[in-house]
């Protein structure tokens, strides 16, 4: 188990370049709306939570796209199939791997977004807590979408239309949890239910993956 | 009830015969999409059997 | 499982078995959905009385109402046949699914575009982000992913497995996407329009004159479903086993 994550993390330092577009992609877009929209502080901070969370699912989108592509491309992912551990752990590992290279910047780059769209400072921690959990769905979720697209070569549109249905409850009780708190409001109904459907996605989501990826290596 | 007021939906006649109009026409659609689909089917099971035939 | 639904499961999974004795039952299908059809319309546009408060704008109901129940039916359906598909490897159940997919798409416009006529007398605007019709858009994206999915496969199989991953997931996902645009709305509700004059038709206080018509077209419905999904399950199989002597047999080739 050691082993395996230590490799994961080892494999994905090795290929850092290939994750900072994401990241490049996710500060690009949220410098865009300014641009857009003009930049008086209390529009801003008005479509902030929105902005973000739009944001971090496209990004995720994007990231998630090739998380087993190159695995498929290379027959690493015949070997996990083979592999005497239960697909189900290797996905998982994969996915949390893939949280910490992909979506962990995401996260970490929030507080700079903050700044750039005048959030109040008080509501940060509900936004990292929010920002986390979102994340953590969104993952398991992109893994699903890369899944099932593993074997297509024109995949990069059809993904955002299988995930952005899917993650739109995901959407709206993140962002809103910030936009409560942003209102002075108790964001916590919306994180407790954010965390349950973490936590459903974490219990469904590597099954379905897995039996993804055994449909697409035709097995 | 008399066909007058009935026609004029008592002024909705704009919203209500256009959501059934509507309806029907996606309704009828599919059904010509089944026949289209049927006939499609058969084409491939004949010519299915026809590179079969060269084959062998 | 018991062997008697086992049993009936590997009759009807068998391709010959099917396209024979589906003929048949689409016909009575068929028959039950026009009449229904018809006596629900009749009922729904002539009979009923105007609504009290939506005078004869409310008849739209009795389109806009079965369609999205057929639109969320049928996606559990897809759901189920996917499971079947899966678990025993039907390659039946993914014809039904495939069949099915489209039909469902349909409803859930119809839906969408009754819906907007039904909102422009209330609200005085074709579009308003109502939980209903918000939840039945993204079931319309739903709808429209499953199927792109299943399409864009070379092998129909692999395309077939896929999409039905993904109506289970999308299954699970349905409700708790209805539950959060609920939660959403109540956030925002006053901001956007007040009150939702959808509600008070679907609780059972409604005058019965009112009512059956709206039972009667979900019937029709229904069995206009069960038709045409029969109808095009028949085609999709004869699609999944070309080679076979059967079918062959079936469409009177050589």
């Amino acid at each position: 188990m050691n082993g395996l994550l230590g490799a994961q993390l080892r494999m994905i330092y090795r290929a850092r370049g290939d994750y900072l577009a994401p990241v490049i992609f996710y500060v690009l877009v949220a410098s865009l709306f300014p641009l857009a929209l003009g930049p008086s502080p209390r529009l801003l901070s008005l479509i902030a939570p929105g902005v973000i969370w739009i944001d971090a699912t496209l990004a995720s989108v994007v990231a998630f796209a090739g998380l087993f592509r190159d695995d498929h491309d290379d027959g690493s992912l015949e070997q996990m199939l083979l592999s005497p551990r239960p697909l189900e752990l290797i996905v998982l590992v994969r996915v949390f791997a893939g949280w910490v290279s992909l979506s962990l910047p995401l996260v970490l780059l929030a507080p700079l977004l903050a700044l750039w769209f005048s959030f109040p400072p008080p509501i940060l921690p509900v936004l990292l807590v929010s920002l986390v959990l979102t994340t953590g769905c969104l993952t398991l979720l992109g893994a699903l979408g890369s899944a099932l697209t593993v074997g297509l070569r024109h995949s990069l549109v059809l993904l955002p239309v299988l995930l952005l249905p899917l993650a739109t409850p995901v959407l709206i009780f993140g962002a809103h949890a910030v936009l409560l708190a942003e209102r002075g409001l108790d964001p916590r109904t919306p994180l407790y239910v954010l965390a349950a459907l973490f936590f459903l996605a974490l219990a469904l989501i590597p099954k379905a993956t897995a039996a993804a990826l055994r449909v697409a290596l035709e097995v | 009830m008399t066909w007058s007021t009935f026609w004029s939906m008592g002024g909705f006649a704009l919203y209500v015969w256009p959501a059934f109009g509507f309806g029907f026409l996606v309704m009828v659609g599919n059904l010509v999409a089944a026949v289209r689909l049927e006939k499609r089917a058969r084409r491939e099971v004949r010519e299915a059997r026809e590179t079969h035939d060269l084959e062998s | 499982m018991s062997g008697r639904w086992s049993r009936w499961i590997h009759r009807w999974a068998s391709p010959p078995y099917f396209y024979r004795v589906s003929r048949p039952w689409g016909r009575a299908f068929a028959v039950v959905s026009f009449v229904a059809i018809a006596i629900g319309l009749y009922g729904g546009l002539w009979l009923a009385p105007p609504d009290f408060q939506q005078g004869n704008g409310f008849r739209i109901i009795y389109m806009h109402v079965p369609s999205a129940w057929m639109s969320l039916f049928i996606f559990v359906f897809l759901a189920v046949c996917g499971l079947i598909g899966l678990i025993w490897r039907i390659k039946l159940a993914h014809a039904m699914a495939s069949a099915a997919a489209p039909i469902g798409a349909a409803f859930t416009a119809i839906t969408l575009v009754t819906g907007s006529l039904w909102a422009k007398p209330m609200w005085g605007t074709f579009w308003v982000w109502d939980a209903r019709l918000t939840s039945e858009l993204i079931l319309f994206f739903l709808y429209l992913g499953v199927i792109a999915l299943s399409r864009s496969f070379e092998n129909p199989q692999t395309g077939d497995r896929a999409a039905a991953i993904l109506a289970i997931v999308g299954a699970v996902d349905v409700p708790i996407i209805h539950y959060s645009v609920d939660w959403w709305q109540t956030l925002h509700q006053g901001s956007i329009f007040r009150g939702n004059p959808f509600d008070g038709h679907l609780h059972t206080t409604v005058a019965p004159s009112m009512l059956w018509p709206l039972l009667v077209m979900w019937l029709g419905f229904m069995c206009y479903f069960g038709a045409l999904v029969l109808w095009r399950a028949r085609s999709e199989i004869l699609l999944r086993q070309l080679d076979t002597d059967w079918a062959r047999e079936a469409v009177g080739a050589p």
